[in-house]
């Protein structure tokens, strides 16, 4: 009878969690290719400014762009701020970004385009890959606008959305046509000097979107807007400034993917949301990174009465984000209402989260994160609540899932509520924790490989976010995810 | 002949012996019953069977189909065609019913179903079982009440069909009309090609069912085995005659 | 209450500033409209966020007590064998304003003990104390301890306890906190293989209280479980701050930790802080935590107001209901009744 014990006897097992961690399969987890996502093109520059940041380059990066004196000046103040700054002495290692490294502003080889047609081959050939014109094709994503390196080079807006008095541009053609209306909300929801690399963006922003939206208009077409990085040693840092008025509604999506390089980079955006009373904004992200990349992205919402901001956030790739997208209740029954997920791979540090200011009455915000880590990546989920002395009535519930999939990752959950006022509803929820082997039995009782069966919980896991976005962007993170997952687990 | 013989097998669990001494032939075209007091084993034959990984095996053989399958993992059974409804279905968030239905008939088949074609199957399917068309988007087992995930275990052997079926107290707490209604689907399923193997103390679920052989665990063995007569008599007297066997 | 650490920490949070400032110079207008002012940094208008060890999360910002006296050691060694039970009450008074006490409680291999510690003071003076509690606790032994502490706002009260749980013992701790000038508890619990440690918690704090809580629980060892629930309510303009760490640490495989507080807040001068972390390199682990804050419930107050009793009388019923994790433990009904009454009669004053 020897040869049929199995080998699951060997040794003296004495519960399951015990057998688990007599016989836990360590396998080791290769990084995967990314495939389409990292095409890289050819990379030809109009213009390069030199390596290292001084007052002479910000005031070139200002005169290229024809800019107004004022915006120089809160270039050179940002610059100043930056320079007075320091890293932050928690979360992630920051040393390794070397500024100097960093060249901080690429122009394209294109000029502003009206039509697809008229881009570069080459630049049309990456953004083909990615799917953009396809995208593009379908009526519901006709609004779209491209960042390539950091200058918008393409840019599509429907007659209709004119015509209802939208505005959609890039960022530099909103500061040289809407000068009084960029110049009242610039830098007003992020101050300049907000942190080290807040400053750092306000002092060489180059390219981003504006998006205008007047009273009670409902932009029914979501806004699209890819912004990659294309340049060896490029900073980006893309300014998104959206306006919506009152009660007006509009869906903007972010979808970040760039290609692999291996030079450092860093990427630090600021995108700006100023949410006016009764108005509802659904802004949805989905960052795919280079291994490279430090992301160090700063957003921010300031939501005014009976005002809605919808946050929708998938991480993935870059070695190191620091994302915590901040909503201010500032106005009597806004809402904020946050859902998101964050993939951590080998080598990655991946600390986000969320931060909700309730200022004003009955305000609320509702939370949902997810995180995965797998490969020896860290996953940090990291969050203030905080509710001012004002803010009676208001609410907030949070719950936050970790999913970890093998013995050396690393995940972390750092929630802080702080309460200034008792006449609140607060409820908070986290969990830490792997799959559960119950259920990849019951999976694989019905024909479905182990593999496949751990494959099918991590997407069932992040597709209360899959189901938020549009179906072309679910279908991206779905893919992303298979990527991820490839040789992963099993 | 013979889909599943198993043969002195013997099942512990963190090194507790659970079964032993289990001898058990099951020929093609066949139900048999499964019965015993609470404890007995019942379930923890089923697991072993399906290669549940906290049951060991630690004696005797399983063969399906004439071949040993001591050695092959839960899917790889599955694939040949066993079937187990949990007494205790897992819940998969994020995973809708249909969804996973559609992946395990992939895989049990080899054959990609049409989109089109598998959706009308299972809302026919799922009609037949009394159940809500919006099941086919629910998450899998997420918040479903005991009948619904009772239902949904009928509906898995109806749409994935396997050649043996081993159901795990399939009507234990469903109401009158759906145990009739659950009963109705294991009949549907029922073919002079396949078996079932079913573990249940209650008369209800059988009355569509020609029952073949019964059988009591207790205390880890298969004390008797016998005809319907035997079934007729554990719901008459209990399990008492069977411990002064 | 803000450390120079945790001051530190601001980058982050800076943009709350803005609501910061909002607050103070209330006139909100300013975020929607106005010129480009850069808005001076107030460090002290930033709440800190959580950081990683490096940037000392776990550390309280309530400085330690100084004293002149020499600290007072106290040791006890449990033996297996009959079960040890000891109350100590500790009344600090006019004759004897300070206590400065450190304990080393070795619970030797089978022992078995409860040990209740109560804390108070007269109220007629400013009194202060500071107790160290360092416990070792060997295989199968297994140790109760109830700290409770009744002070006034005369006192300070100073508590640190560090728990050293060594393979397959038990080490359960109920704590009750009601009233102390300033008051602040560390708890690092240590655990390795197979080890469990609850920990049960009520606080009750009123007028100006301050509570500081840092409780850290430690997974070392495989297959250890570890359980902390702390019930609380804030009245008045007191504030708290809790802090609690589940840490599973590499070969803390198998092991399952659960954290929880729930705070009821009676009155909107009120300040209540919770930094619940969850850190984990391990997979095979379950970490939960859960946290809830608010008014009480008014359907349970209308609930109880149905079978006849006042608004008041059915508040009180309901916040002495929620500290029934920790009454309902403590070993004799004496200890209950003081614990019960002096919550009661911190209510009523309120009236």
């Amino acid at each position: 009878m020897a040869e049929i014990i199995r080998k699951k006897q060997v040794g003296t097992i004495r519960t399951k969690a015990e057998t688990e961690v007599l016989e836990r399969e360590k396998s080791e987890i290769e990084e995967i290719d990314r495939g389409v996502y990292d095409i890289k093109d050819e990379v030809r520059y109009r213009m390069k400014t030199a390596s290292g940041l001084n007052e002479e380059i910000v005031r070139e990066i200002s005169a290229a762009k024809d800019e107004p004196e004022w915006m120089l000046k809160i270039r050179l103040a940002a610059l100043k701020e930056f320079q007075a700054s320091q890293n932050p002495d928690w979360g992630p290692d920051l040393s390794n970004v070397d500024l100097d490294q960093i060249t901080t502003y690429i122009s394209p080889d294109a000029d502003m385009t009206a039509s697809w047609d008229d881009l570069p081959e080459d630049i049309k050939d990456t953004f083909d890959r990615l799917g953009i014109p396809e995208a593009e094709a379908k009526e519901n994503l006709s609004g779209v606008g491209a960042q390539y390196d950091s200058e918008v080079v393409y840019h599509n807006l429907t007659k209709m959305m004119e015509d209802q008095g939208v505005i959609y541009t890039d960022f530099e053609t909103a500061v040289r046509e809407y000068p009084e209306i960029v110049q009242k909300y610039f830098g007003k929801c992020i101050p300049i000097n907000d942190h080290r690399y807040a400053s750092l963006h306000y002092a060489v922003w180059s390219g981003g979107s504006f998006v205008y939206v007047p009273k009670g208009v409902q932009v029914d077409i979501p806004l699209q807007s890819y912004f990659r990085l294309n340049a060896p040693g490029a900073g980006q840092f893309e300014h998104t400034l959206i306006i919506l008025e009152e009660d007006s509604y509009c869906h903007f999506i972010e979808g970040c993917s760039a290609p692999k390089y291996n030079v450092l980079n860093i990427h630090a955006g600021a995108v700006e949301l100023f949410v006016a009373d009764g108005a509802r904004l659904r802004y949805s992200t989905i960052e795919n990174w280079s291994r490279n990349m430090y992301n160090l992205n700063t957003k921010r919402s300031i939501v005014g009465k009976n005002g809605a901001i919808e946050w929708v956030s998938g991480s993935f790739g870059s070695r190191v984000s620091m994302l915590y997208p901040m909503s201010i209740l500032k106005g009597e029954g806004a809402s904020s209402e946050f859902t998101g997920i964050t993939f951590a791979g080998k080598d990655q540090f991946l600390d986000t989260g969320v931060k909700v200011i309730h200022a004003a009455p009955h305000t609320s915000s509702n939370i949902n994160s997810k995180s995965i880590s797998k490969a020896g990546g860290t996953a940090v989920y990291r969050s203030l609540i905080k509710v001012l002395p004002e803010a009676h009535g208001s609410k907030s519930t949070a719950i936050c899932e970790s999913l970890m999939l093998d013995d050396h990752s690393r995940s972390d959950t750092l929630p802080v509520v702080d309460l200034q006022c008792a006449d609140v509803d607060l409820g908070h929820e986290a969990k830490i924790g792997r799959i559960d082997d119950e259920v990849i039995f019951y999976l694989m009782s019905r024909g479905i490989s182990e593999p496949d069966a751990r494959a099918m919980v991590v997407r069932g896991f992040a597709e209360p976010i899959a189901k938020e976005l549009p179906l072309e962007y679910a279908v991206e993170m779905n893919a992303l995810i298979n990527l991820e997952l490839e040789g992963t687990i099993g | 002949m013979a889909l599943l013989e198993i043969k002195n097998l013997a099942v512990s669990v963190e090194d507790k012996e659970i079964l032993s001494d289990i001898n058990l032939t099951i020929n093609r075209g066949e139900t048999h019953v499964l019965m015993g007091p609470n404890g007995a084993g019942k379930s923890t034959l089923l697991h072993a069977i399906m290669d549940n990984p906290v049951f060991q095996v630690t004696e005797g053989e399983i063969y399906f189909d004439g071949e040993l399958i001591n050695d092959e993992s839960t899917d790889k059974r599955a694939k040949r065609g066993i079937f187990m409804s949990f007494q205790h279905p897992e819940a998969v968030p994020g995973i809708s019913v249909e969804n996973f239905l559609r992946a395990a008939k992939e895989e049990l088949t080899g054959e990609k179903p049409s989109l089109l074609g598998f959706h009308k199957d299972l809302i026919k399917q799922m009609a037949e079982l009394d159940m809500d068309a919006s099941y086919a988007n629910r998450y899998l087992n997420v918040g479903f009440s005991g009948g619904e995930m009772k239902k949904d275990e009928i509906l898995q052997l109806n749409v994935l069909d396997p050649q043996f079926a081993m159901l795990d107290e399939t009507d234990s707490g469903l109401d009158v009309d759906a145990v009739q209604v659950v009963s109705k689907g294991i009949k549907k399923f029922r073919n002079p090609n396949n078996s079932l193997l079913i573990i249940t103390h209650h008369r209800a679920i059988l009355n569509e069912i020609e029952i073949d052989r019964v059988h009591i665990l207790l205390n880890g063995r298969i004390a008797v085995s016998g005809g319907r007569d035997i079934f007729e008599r554990v719901q008459n007297e209990g399990f008492g005659w069977v411990r002064e066997l | 209450m803000l450390s120079e650490n945790t001051v530190k920490n601001q980058q982050l949070v800076n943009g709350e500033h803005l609501a910061a400032n909002q607050e103070k110079a209330n006139s909100k207008q300013e975020l929607f409209s106005g010129t480009a002012k850069y808005v001076e940094r107030k460090a002290t208008d930033i709440i800190p966020i959580p950081t990683f060890r490096s940037a000392k999360v776990n550390s309280s910002a309530v400085p330690e007590l100084e004293f002149s006296r020499p600290k007072e050691l106290k040791r006890l060694e449990l033996l297996a064998g009959e079960k040890y039970v000891e109350t100590e009450e500790i009344k600090l008074s006019a004759s004897e304003p300070e206590l400065y006490e450190r304990r080393e409680i070795f619970a030797r291999e089978g022992s078995d003990a409860e040990l209740i510690l109560a804390y108070s003071d007269s109220g007629e003076l400013r009194t202060k104390r500071h107790t160290e509690v360092e416990i070792r606790a060997e295989a199968g032994s297994h140790l109760i301890i109830f700290l409770v502490q009744q002070m006034s706002e005369q006192a300070d009260s100073r508590m640190f306890v560090n728990v050293y749980l060594e393979p397959d013992s038990e080490v359960r701790m109920i704590i009750a906190d009601s009233g102390a000038r300033t008051h602040r508890l560390d708890l690092k619990a240590d655990l390795q293989d197979r080890a469990i440690f609850d920990c049960q918690g009520i606080y009750f704090g009123r007028g100006e209280e301050s509570y500081d809580y840092n409780y850290e629980l430690i997974h070392k060892g495989k297959l250890c479980r570890s359980n902390l629930l702390v019930n609380g309510a804030l009245m008045d303009y007191a504030k708290k701050v809790f802090r609690a760490t589940i840490d599973f640490r590499r070969g803390s495989s198998g092991s399952v930790g659960d954290e929880s507080e729930y705070v009821t807040l009676l009155d909107d001068t009120v300040q209540s802080r919770a930094i619940p972390l969850l850190l984990s390199t391990e997979d095979n682990v379950e970490g939960n935590h859960a946290a809830s804050a608010g008014r009480l419930n008014p359907d349970m107050v209308f609930y109880v107001q149905s079978r006849g009793f006042t608004r008041r009388e059915a508040e009180k019923m309901i916040i002495a209901s929620r500290f029934s994790n920790v009454i309902d433990l403590l070993p004799n009904s004496e200890l209950k009744d003081a614990v019960l009454k002096d919550i009661l009669t911190k209510l009523d004053s309120a009236d």
